[in-house]
């Protein structure tokens, strides 16, 4: 049995919650707090992926991760359209997945590009805001009991806590005006591109098979299609 | 060719030159040296789309395709950043400490470009050419030896 999704997602490009993501949030150098809530939440869990996922504008960027494939690792984000990770943050509620294959509304994509099955997400809020999911992954059905939800919830709420604490060492504005928020959007359409130049540097150090390049992109197609066309 | 990429090479050189000077700046200093950068970069950006053009199409007529597939994956990845990149330029944030704070993911982007720039797309686009300008090369003698007998 699996939480309904929800079918209104206009909470996902509201702007006063896109005006929290800034640089403390959207940073790539892991965060030692945030990457020990995840490892915990694995171990509880028994599931093998755990994420903080922050639901931006174009994509899910993952603040903190245990368990993805070196692809993902690298991109650190996939397209947001794709995400399970959207349900979570537009219903501001828990969600439960027990075999995606089962659940004909879920996207399709993360299925079937990494075998994802189960999923247990909760929102991360910040600054009274949802922002993203505190989430655990596995590439098998799986159900999670009451206790073990219990202590993930928990874990969610110190992940908020910390993530709160980063956005408020560089506090957003509460009031943006015009050209502020013109001005925000375009530095966080630079900050969702920064995963398709990790794909990039690492493929060209080696550090990534062409295949799993290819991937990686495949996972951030609509990123690269929305924002490719020269205007040069 | 080689000439082209050498001129891209120094063209990063100068963008370097300008980022580091970006990152110690002051307030106001800092939206006119901004200035300066944008004005760099798009110079800079329609001269490597220019190279872009120039080697796929020679990838298209040599059908190198495996060349063609990646250096297809490094400009669409250029564009997007490219692209917000300028959308940054043109929509300065008109406070002076945010700006300041997130340049430092402008300039992080722009010199991560650059690099794999530097160490992937123009070693390939110069293997590349070096490679098509053989396989004309054979191709035109092989051509001329036929047209002889």
């Amino acid at each position: 049995m699996s939480t309904p999704l929800p079918t209104n997602l206009s909470l996902l490009d509201d702007r006063t919650r896109l005006s929290t993501f800034d640089s403390a949030l959207l940073e790539r150098t892991p965060d030692p707090e945030l990457q020990a809530l995840v490892l915990e939440a694995s171990q509880v869990s028994g599931f093998p992926i755990a994420l903080v996922s922050l639901v931006a504008h174009r994509i899910q960027f993952f603040r903190a991760q245990v368990g993805l494939p070196p692809d993902l690792a690298s991109a650190l984000a996939t397209d947001r359209c794709t995400s399970f990770c959207q349900f979570v943050v537009a219903s501001e509620q828990c969600l439960l997945i027990e075999n995606a294959t089962q659940e004909p509304d879920l996207p399709k994509d993360l299925v079937e590009r990494y075998g994802i099955r189960a999923y247990a997400g909760f929102p991360l809020r910040v600054m009274g805001r949802t922002v993203g999911s505190f989430c655990v992954i596995d590439v098998k059905p799986g159900r999670l009991e009451g206790p073990v939800l219990r202590e993930l919830k928990a874990l969610a709420y110190k992940a908020s806590a910390r993530l709160d604490t980063l956005a408020r060492q560089a506090p957003p504005a509460l009031v943006l005006s015009e050209s502020e928020q013109q001005a925000q959007r375009a530095w966080l359409a630079i900050a969702e591109a920064q995963p398709l130049l990790s794909l990039s540097e690492q493929f060209a150090s080696g550090r990534l098979s062409f295949e799993d390049f290819q991937r990686g992109l495949g996972a951030l197609a609509g990123l690269a299609s929305t924002g490719s066309s020269s205007a040069f | 060719m080689l000439n082209r990429v050498e001129t891209l090479k120094k063209d990063h050189e100068r963008l370097r030159v300008l980022l580091h000077a970006c990152d110690k700046a002051s307030g106001m200093e800092l939206r006119g040296l901004l200035r300066q950068l944008h004005d760099a970069f798009l110079l800079h950006q329609r001269a490597k789309e220019q190279l872009y053009d120039t080697v796929v199409a020679t990838c298209r007529e040599v059908q190198d395709s495996s060349t063609l597939t990646l250096l297809n994956v490094f400009r669409t990845n250029q564009r997007v950043m490219s692209n917000a990149v300028h959308g940054f330029f043109v929509h300065l944030d008109p406070d002076s400490e945010r700006l300041r704070q997130r340049f430092r993911t402008v300039s992080e982007a722009l010199r991560s470009l650059m690099d794999i720039e530097d160490k992937s797309v123009f070693p390939l686009c110069l293997r590349q050419h070096s490679r098509a300008s053989s396989a004309l090369t054979m191709d035109s003698q092989i051509f001329s030896r036929a047209g002889g007998r």
